[in-house]
């Protein structure tokens, strides 16, 4: 009995070692069919994100060219105050408008009919 | 296959984590240094080059696949490489039933002394294939993993996801199963001639 164990065991390791002794490297083809899956799975990735990335539509176009929400945000809290000081021109204003209108003081109103006509006299 | 010493000293999951990143280098790097190892599983399970190769770039385009999804604290990737290459070599030897049959493997041209050993190598390998495509699936892993890759019982549980008892236990039948099916075949295969 131990002896039919034995030979069993060598049976088996004979048998054994015939595999283990095949260790083949691998080809250049093999070797670059495996990399032509890696690129093809890189490339077929990139195509699905582009899938999933939403559509813009023009008004997003328009805001990412101005910068965003910050951005508009910015311009038309100036464009108010602009707006605020033009109707309601703060008292500093009157005496600083001759030096920079070459000594002449022009009142242009911005409400009313006769705003046009201070335009004239200003040319 | 030039080699780059600073992608070979990085791990295998951090050059994976590269290839999900779309670096086509990282998946080079990948390849010089895991098919060697992937085609040689399936060269030792099926004992046959074509298939062996089949099994190879399946098992690298699953990695392939997987890259996006890999968990820094996954298993290694060997281990999980390891893991689809026994299971492909298993789907196919189950499948071929009792294996490749002796006369569709090519013999070499030549006939000197070397090559009656290869030739009988060649025949053992196939024998064993045959008698791995007989027994059930888990014992032909655990055998396969344990014996022909000569890892060691915790690494052969890690990589099949039992316990290390139960692979002691498929181990051991495997092997007695294995022995029961090649042991009628002994002259066949030349194995009185080595004695």
């Amino acid at each position: 009995m131990m002896m039919t164990d034995e030979r069993n065991e060598e049976l088996f390791r004979a048998m054994i070692e015939s595999a283990r002794r095949q260790a083949p490297a691998p080809g250049d083809d093999l070797f670059d069919r495996v990399m032509a899956d890696a690129d093809r799975e890189i490339a077929s990735r990139a195509r699905a994100v582009v899938r999933c990335r939403p559509r813009r539509s023009a008004a997003s176009v328009l805001l990412a060219v101005l910068g965003g929400w910050g951005a508009v945000g910015s311009m038309t809290v100036a464009a108010l105050v602009g707006l605020w000081v033009g109707v309601f021109p703060p008292d500093g204003l009157a005496a600083l408008s001759p030096a920079l209108l070459g000594g002449e003081t022009v009142a242009v109103p911005l409400t009313g009919a006769d705003a046009l006509t201070g335009l004239e006299d200003m040319l | 296959m030039s080699a780059d010493p600073l992608q070979d000293s990085q791990s295998d999951e951090a050059l994976l984590a590269a290839y999900a990143r779309g670096e086509r280098d990282a998946a080079r790097a990948l390849s010089r240094r895991l098919l060697p190892r992937v085609l040689g599983q399936a060269q030792r399970m099926l004992g046959d080059r074509a298939e062996a190769e089949d099994v190879a770039q399946e098992a690298m385009l699953r990695l392939w696949r997987i890259a996006p999804d890999w968990e820094a604290d996954r298993a290694k990737v060997t281990t999980w490489l390891y893991r689809v290459v026994a299971n492909l070599c298993t789907d196919r030897l189950r499948k071929s039933g009792r294996g490749v049959a002796l006369d569709a493997v090519p013999e070499p041209a030549d006939t000197g002394p070397s090559v009656a050993a290869g030739m009988q190598d060649r025949d053992r390998h196939m024998a064993l294939r045959a008698a791995l495509a007989d027994l059930p699936e888990r014992q032909a892993r655990a055998v396969a993993l344990r014996h022909l890759e000569d890892l060691p019982n915790p690494e052969v549980a890690r990589i099949m996801g039992e316990s290390v008892r139960t692979v002691e236990s498929l181990v051991a039948r495997g092997k007695k199963g294995l022995i029961a099916r090649l042991r009628g075949r002994k002259a066949e295969l030349g194995y009185d001639d080595d004695r």
